[in-house]
């Protein structure tokens, strides 16, 4: 098992350095001056030689690489030139407004996921299991900004019972910030679910035709725990593969999120931030959400090391 | 005999059309939806009502009517106009980025599946380290990086579908490589370009058409 | 006997052959365990002759064949072909016998590309030695080729999935003989067929040695295949060779209990004595080659083990002229 963390780290730090490569050249591949370029052509001499010195763009590139490097890894990522910003301060700001929207759509469409799969599994034929099927083949096939903006339209403008813009951190008052993340959960989460549905109900259908199911009916186990003990433990295995896949698609699924329903998270400051052409926020973005997404994978990973005994029994 | 073999060949596409419809209704509101948006794209200057860029300041923001049916945007524009141009771009687009991504990532696919070693490892820790970074972040940033533009836009969503094909064409290549013709041609002393375009290229192409249509759609997603 | 002339019949001397496989658990582990596939083969085949090796599948007959026709690399041991050890040789250098040395595979159907027609199959094989030929010329060769292996050559713009199985494979062995070969590899050409199409398929082969001077290494997993095309026959087990000797003497007088195992697998045609014969049947299966038993790795299944056998490996002895066994109960 040891062995299999520690390959599975080794590689993620691999992927890790050639992502900051990938982010670090997305500056320099442009062409002409990024400092000219946010300053415009009326700046001075002097404010130019002063902020090219202060990001370090008169040195030579593989020091500037290193010396960006080590100032992430600090912390220091620098000031954005365009608002003066500290980026390392509006991250620490940001980057939990985003966990608090994200880590509730992972709960939300991993638990409905798996709650449809298994009825749908187990009724399988009669009128749930096809409604909640082709729900699920919807859910796949529709965009997600689609899908954002009906919420939006039904829920926030038509009903008008959920707030649809804006974000209420938990601390300051928790209903509200259920009730501000109500419609970008459900928007995010429907993909997800809709996936890990579709999964689950083909996996448990497998695993519920298998001897050793049948044995357990035999033994006299009651149906409620074959089905949560036996048969969802070994459907699970492939479900958390899918999850692993799909946890690159919620991060970049969140971008759309804050931006349709302006949350001051990380998305939508990289929207900004691309939109202005802010490279060194644009940097730090990407190289932080690169990161979120890399560790969760490690995480499902190992996770699934400890599930999957072949993997356990492998790598002892 | 090349009467034969055409009446196979027809008989073989119908009974694959039949299969197909006989999937259900799901598959066939599908497929009716696609060979609608494709017309639509096509079809585009013959189909709209106005050209999709006619301004008409006077009438901004119209609401539903005849003769605007689905109204007019901020400049006084055809919406319906807009959104049948909007299919033409979205679907040319994607085709292109889709033809740019399927062309470089099946080459590096084929050439890390067929010669192993560092090159595979460099090949595919690449299109990994590709696939962590988030599929929009990804796009838009070089989107961005390149200039923003219809092309830019194109080449970043091509960009972005590398890596699918990188993997998959990856696989393919080492099981297609096990087969005993490839080993037969090695044995006859055929040139390692010969066998890379004539035998696996050809061998993985039904599995390749697949997963570019599959990518076409999402292309047109972005 | 004059050493020079014997040096010349030789075509192919195979010494002491190994081809170890690393089976790595895991990439961090150190324990690497090895496959010993091949595990210390000697043979020789002489020119215009046919060399059958036989043994249950699984006994490693394709490893050691794809060794000689250097698709795998031996880990140790030599491969003297033509008076040259090819197992030295560089890349480029061993490009210079790679298309003397041909094969026919198992599966017919695998070793054709499904994609391309039987025509262009022959064809790839001709031209990929390097040589422009005319257009005209390379196609009667074609069809000179098809027609050799008495293939129509209306059957040319066929794919393999529209022709029979053995049909397949005569056009797989005119694509080997498209390269001239010296000598052709046949790993169990016939047991992917119907057993009426194999007594042809094996005609054809002994049809083409006389006519164009081939030399057969034939792989085939009962003795009964190899019987009337052999010269010489190595009874071989688990990557061992157990016994060595020509065709007629193994089947009057097989000393080996897996060759008498093997050879009472075959029926004879004969009821009377068929009836009355004492078979010997193999119990159980072949071990797999990753942890071959100790000692001689036949002792699991031999009805004749001995203590000795329990523990070490008998080495491959000549009992009477020619005929070599690796048995410690055979005197
Ligand atoms: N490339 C390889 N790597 C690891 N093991 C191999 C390889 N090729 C063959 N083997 C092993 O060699 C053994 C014998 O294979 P083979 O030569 O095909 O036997 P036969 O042809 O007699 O049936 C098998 O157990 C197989 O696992
Ligand atoms: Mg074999």
């Amino acid at each position: 098992m040891f062995y299999y963390i520690s390959k599975k780290l080794f590689v993620s730090l691999i992927t890790l350095f050639i992502i900051s490569l990938f982010a670090f050249s997305l500056m320099h591949l442009l062409p002409g001056d990024p400092v000219i370029n946010v300053l415009g052509e009326g700046a001075t001499d002097e404010d130019i030689a002063y902020w090219r010195s202060y990001y370090n763009l008169d040195q030579p590139i593989l020091k500037q690489y290193v010396l960006w490097v080590r100032n992430f890894i600090k912390g220091d990522m620098g000031v954005s030139l365009m608002y003066e910003e500290d980026v390392s301060e509006t991250l620490a700001r940001r980057l939990p407004v985003t966990l608090a929207v994200g880590i509730p759509i992972c709960i939300v469409s991993i638990f409905f996921g798996i709650l449809f799969g298994v009825i749908t599994a187990v009724k399988r034929g009669t009128w749930i299991d096809q409604v909640l099927t082709t729900m699920a083949n919807i859910g796949i096939a529709s965009p997600l900004f689609w899908f954002a903006i009906m919420l939006i339209l039904i829920f926030g403008m038509q009903l008008n019972i959920l707030p649809f813009r804006g974000f209420v951190a938990p601390s300051e008052n928790f209903v509200e910030y259920l009730k501000s993340i109500a419609l970008p959960v459900a928007a995010g989460s429907l993909g997800f679910v809709a996936v890990i549905t579709r999964q689950t109900r083909s996996n448990m259908l497998e695993v519920l035709n298998q001897d050793y199911i049948r044995t357990a009916r035999a033994n006299g186990l009651s149906e409620v725990s074959i089905l949560f003990t036996e048969a969802l433990k070994n459907a699970l295995i492939p479900i958390i593969t899918i999850m692993g896949m799909q946890i690159r698609i919620i991060v970049g699924g969140s971008i759309i999120i804050e931006q349709v329903f302006s949350i001051p998270g990380i998305g939508s400051w990289l929207i900004r931030a691309i939109t202005n052409r802010d490279y060194w926020i644009v940097q730090a973005c990407v190289l932080v959400i690169s990161i979120v997404t890399v560790f969760s994978n490690l995480l499902v990973d190992i996770l699934y090391g400890f599930i999957d005994p072949r993997i356990r029994k492998k790598w002892r | 005999m090349d009467e034969l073999r055409k009446n196979k060949t027809s008989a073989k596409l119908k009974n694959s059309i039949q299969v197909f419809l006989g999937r259900g209704l799901l598959s066939r509101i599908c497929l009716v939806i696609l060979i609608l948006f494709v017309m639509i794209a096509i079809f585009a200057p013959y189909i709209s009502p106005y050209h999709p860029n006619i301004q008409n300041l006077r009438n901004r923001l119209a609401p539903f009517s005849s003769e605007h049916p689905l109204g007019t945007d901020h400049l006084g524009r055809d919406m319906l106009s807009r959104i049948i141009y909007g299919a033409r771009v979205s679907l040319q687009s994607s085709l292109l980025a889709g033809l740019f991504a399927a062309a470089i990532g099946i080459l590096l696919g084929l050439l890390s599946g067929y010669y192993g070693g560092l090159l595979s490892t460099v090949i595919l820790r690449l299109s990994d380290a590709h696939l962590s970074i988030p599929g929009h972040v990804f796009t838009l940033s070089v989107a961005a990086v390149m200039g923003g533009g219809l092309h830019s836009i194109v080449i970043a969503i091509g960009l972005g579908m590398i890596p699918t094909y990188v993997r998959m064409m990856n696989g393919l290549v080492l099981s297609c490589k096990e087969n005993d013709y490839i080993t037969a041609s090695l044995l006859t002393g055929e040139s390692n370009l010969k066998i890379l375009f004539k035998h696996l290229l050809p061998n993985c192409f039904p599995s390749l058409i697949v997963l570019f249509t599959m990518n076409l759609g999402n292309g047109i997603m972005m | 006997m004059n050493m020079t002339i014997e040096q010349n019949s030789v075509l192919l001397e195979v010494n002491n052959l190994k081809m170890h496989f690393p089976v790595s658990e895991s990439i961090f582990s150190k324990s690497k365990t090895v496959l010993k596939a091949v595990d210390g083969v000697s043979f020789t085949i002489n020119r215009g002759e046919t060399f059958g090796l036989v043994g249950e599948s699984g006994s490693v007959k394709t490893t050691t064949g794809k060794c000689i026709l250097g698709i795998h690399n031996p880990t140790d041991g030599n491969i003297i072909y033509n008076g040259i050890d090819i197992t030295k040789l560089s890349k480029n250098e061993a490009k210079k016998f790679l298309r003397e040395k041909q094969m026919i595979f198992q599966d017919p159907y695998g070793s054709l590309d499904p994609r391309r027609s039987a025509f262009t199959i022959v064809k790839d094989a001709i031209v990929a030695d390097g040589h422009k030929i005319p257009k005209g010329e390379l196609k009667d060769k074609v069809n000179s080729l098809l027609e050799l292996v008495e293939l129509d050559p209306v059957i040319g713009t066929r794919y393999p999935h529209e022709m029979s199985g053995g049909q397949r494979q005569r056009l797989g062995i005119a694509r080997a003989l498209a390269c001239d070969p010296k000598l052709i590899v046949c790993d169990e050409p016939v047991s992917a067929l119907d057993v009426s199409i194999q007594a042809q398929i094996i005609n054809l082969f002994e049809e083409l040695q006389e006519k164009m001077k081939l030399t057969y290494l034939f792989i085939a997993h009962d003795l009964a295949v190899v019987r009337h095309i052999s010269d010489y026959v190595g009874v071989t087990y688990l990557g061992k060779l157990v016994e060595v000797t020509d065709s007629r003497e193994l089947y009057k007088n097989p000393l080996h209990p897996y060759t008498k195992a093997l050879l009472s697998a075959i029926p004879l045609t004969n009821y009377e004595v068929e009836r009355k014969r004492n078979r010997i049947m193999l119990q159980g299966d072949i071990p797999s080659p990753i942890n071959t038993p100790t000692g001689c790795p036949f002792h699991p299944r031999c009805i004749y083990a001995r203590k000795e056998c329990l523990t070490c490996m008998p080495p491959l002895r000549e009992i009477s002229k020619g005929h070599k066994v690796a048995c410690h109960i055979v005197n």
